[in-house]
């Protein structure tokens, strides 16, 4: 029933990237993450450009909004606008509840937009559910089972 | 002297303005005198006694009739003879178009000469031919001193050579309105007038010269001047409101939720006997907190940009200068870097010292700590005057910044490199004094050559300082 799922964690804050896979390790389904500091990175990740010519195309990207350099919601613009990469699933992952945020990641056919709970058990359950759908329940597009 | 005088004097016809229709029968000597107004009596009497001393009468009355009294005028010469009745030759004309008509000019010219702007005509030679009471005040020169003269007369008071075509334009019959137009009066004082131009035309609609109206704007232009810094002020701090609920809920959250998970996971390291996980949950705890503490600390340093008393004062920049030197010199010895002070910086540059002092600081705390990679790092304080703005910078010989990101990096919390310790209030705050000094904040920067922060201050003007 369930797989392994390879998350692309894109988080600049060290604190949070531990926590999201320390949380996720602990998650019912075997998954794998994948951690970059910043937007450029991450594109260049899913473009396999330079130190990451051998990456694995993952199955979701975590994308986390406030990025130095390309910030988020350019990396799912980017995203969204190579024929490549356009039917990624991208769950956005941030603190920023506000509106204008999330009104651009839906404008730009985010597939989630999550905001990171100030409780720890919520947290938790969060990134259990996160792993549990994307793992057992969602079914991906074709294109990321390297057909 | 004065003769008796008889009625019943033989009245010549009375004569009306040629192609006009006869209205009633010529009045006779009694109807006039039964129907003469009451207020135009006395003068009748008196040119009559006149008449009868000289032989020579000249006189206009209204006489009062059911549809409305009528002006007259009476002109005549006794043929001489020194008989008792007074008899004379003349007419007796129909005037009353005419006095209404001299009444209504009478009536406007006294508008124009009581209006507050300066009405002015000119003919078609473009010499002053019209100037009324309220050129007079705002131009002070009297009419006999500018009529008669060529419109340029009124160089150098006004700018006509700010406005080379709107008199021909007029006097070709063209309307120009609201060209605002500097003045200088003789005092020195700058004015700015709202001209409005157009043509004059004579009863048969042919061009006879042109009109010229200037409002004195000076007040209500300073005004409006006022107006739209106070609206791009209100703009900014609007702006930064929304920038710092945005910041709260985002980057004051973000250590929260680094506080709440990992004492979370420190709770399950410890009964877990996970000692070096504990230590390491309990130290990003503590790191988490600190920064919160410095975030609420810049977020209040940036809200206190900006909030001196009163205009910027005149500072000592080389003196200035020098103490920045002198106190941050040490810190880049340290990094075995340099910190020089370019020669030949403006002698004052207006500003508030606070806020010019920190703004300065944070590029040299930037290059110090982005800039200084070893032996042989220079950075240069400079600073020059240009255009009527001082211009200021800090130039660096680190490893530069792609132009991708030379706006972004002065936006709050925006950060290029995560690994050093910062909290990205620095260039937001630099750009914020800037900004409240009428001014600007910009990078000049290419990967690999370095990078010179700039910030132009503008020289106030005598206006900015009332």
């Amino acid at each position: 029933m369930s797989r392994m799922v390879k998350f692309l964690l894109v988080e600049d804050d060290d604190d949070h990237a531990n926590l999201v896979k320390r949380n996720l390790s602990r998650a019912r389904v075997a998954n794998c993450v994948t951690h970059v500091p910043d937007g450029a990175e991450a594109l260049a990740y899913l473009r396999k450009q330079g130190p990451h010519a051998d990456a694995e195309r993952p199955d979701v990207v975590l994308l986390d909004l406030k990025l130095p350099k390309v910030d988020g919601l350019e990396v799912l613009e980017a995203i969204r606008a190579d024929a490549d990469l356009r039917d990624l699933p991208v769950v956005v992952l941030t603190t920023s509840d506000a509106e204008a945020d999330r009104e651009r990641a839906y404008q730009h056919h985010v597939n989630s937009y999550l905001v990171k709970p100030v409780d720890f058990e919520k947290f938790r359950q969060m990134v259990n559910d996160l792993s549990l759908y994307w793992g057992v329940w969602n079914v991906l597009p074709p294109s990321a089972k390297g057909e | 002297m004065g003769r008796a005088h008889r009625h019943g004097l033989a009245l010549p016809p009375v004569r009306r303005p040629a192609g006009r229709r006869l209205g009633p029968p010529p009045p006779t000597w009694d109807a006039v005198l039964d129907r003469l107004h009451p207020d135009d009596s006395p003068a009748f009497r008196e040119a009559l006694g006149v008449a009868a001393d000289r032989g020579e009468l000249d006189v206009s009355f209204r006489l009062q009739r059911s549809a409305g009294d009528r002006w007259f005028r009476v002109r005549g010469a006794s043929p001489g003879g020194d008989g008792p009745v007074l008899t004379l030759a003349g007419s007796i004309l129909d005037i009353d178009e005419l006095r209404r008509i001299q009444d209504r000019n009478a009536y406007h010219a006294a508008i124009v000469e009581s209006a507050d702007d300066a009405i002015i005509g000119l003919d078609r030679d473009a010499a002053i031919v019209a100037w009324n009471g309220g050129a007079t005040r705002l131009f002070g020169r009297e009419p006999a001193e500018v009529l008669g003269q060529p419109v340029s007369a009124l160089a150098p008071w006004v700018r006509l050579d700010l406005m080379p075509d709107l008199i021909p334009r007029a006097l070709r019959g063209e309307s120009v309105s609201h060209q605002i137009v500097e003045h200088r009066r003789e005092g020195g004082d700058r004015q700015e007038f709202a001209l409005t131009l157009g043509p004059v035309r004579d009863a048969g609609g042919e061009l006879v010269g042109a009109s010229l109206i200037a409002r004195d704007v000076t007040g209500r232009r300073a005004m409006e001047r006022r107006l739209v810094a106070a609206g791009r002020d209100l703009r900014r701090r609007s702006d930064e409101l929304e920038q710092f609920v945005y910041t709260v809920s985002h980057d004051l959250k973000s250590p929260l939720v680094t506080c709440t998970g990992y004492v979370g996971l420190l709770e399950e390291d410890l009964q877990a006997g996970d000692s070096e996980a504990a230590v390491d949950s309990a130290r990003r705890v503590r790191n988490a907190v600190t920064r919160m503490s410095r975030l609420i600390d810049d977020l209040l340093e940036l809200s206190r940009i900006g909030r001196a008393e009163g205009p910027p004062k005149r500072l000592d920049l080389p003196r200035l200068a020098a103490e920045l030197a002198e106190m941050m010199g040490p810190r880049f010895e340290e990094l075995r870097a340099r910190l020089e002070v370019a020669p030949g910086l403006p002698e004052a540059v207006f500003a508030d010292e606070r806020d010019l002092s920190r703004a300065l600081e944070n590029l040299l705390e930037n290059a110090l700590k982005y800039a200084c990679d070893g032996p042989g790092s220079v950075v240069t304080l400079g600073g020059r005057s240009e255009d009527g703005q001082t211009l200021l910078y800090v130039r660096d010989s680190g490893p530069g910044i792609s132009p991708d990101y030379h706006q972004k990096i002065f936006g709050l919390f925006q950060r290029l490199d995560v690994s050093k310790p910062g909290t990205g209030v620095g260039l937001a705050s630099v750009a914020k004094v800037a900004s409240v000094l009428g001014g600007r904040a910009w990078v000049d920067s290419e990967p690999g050559r370095g990078a010179t922060f700039w910030l132009s201050l503008p020289e106030p003007t005598a206006g900015d300082r009332e």
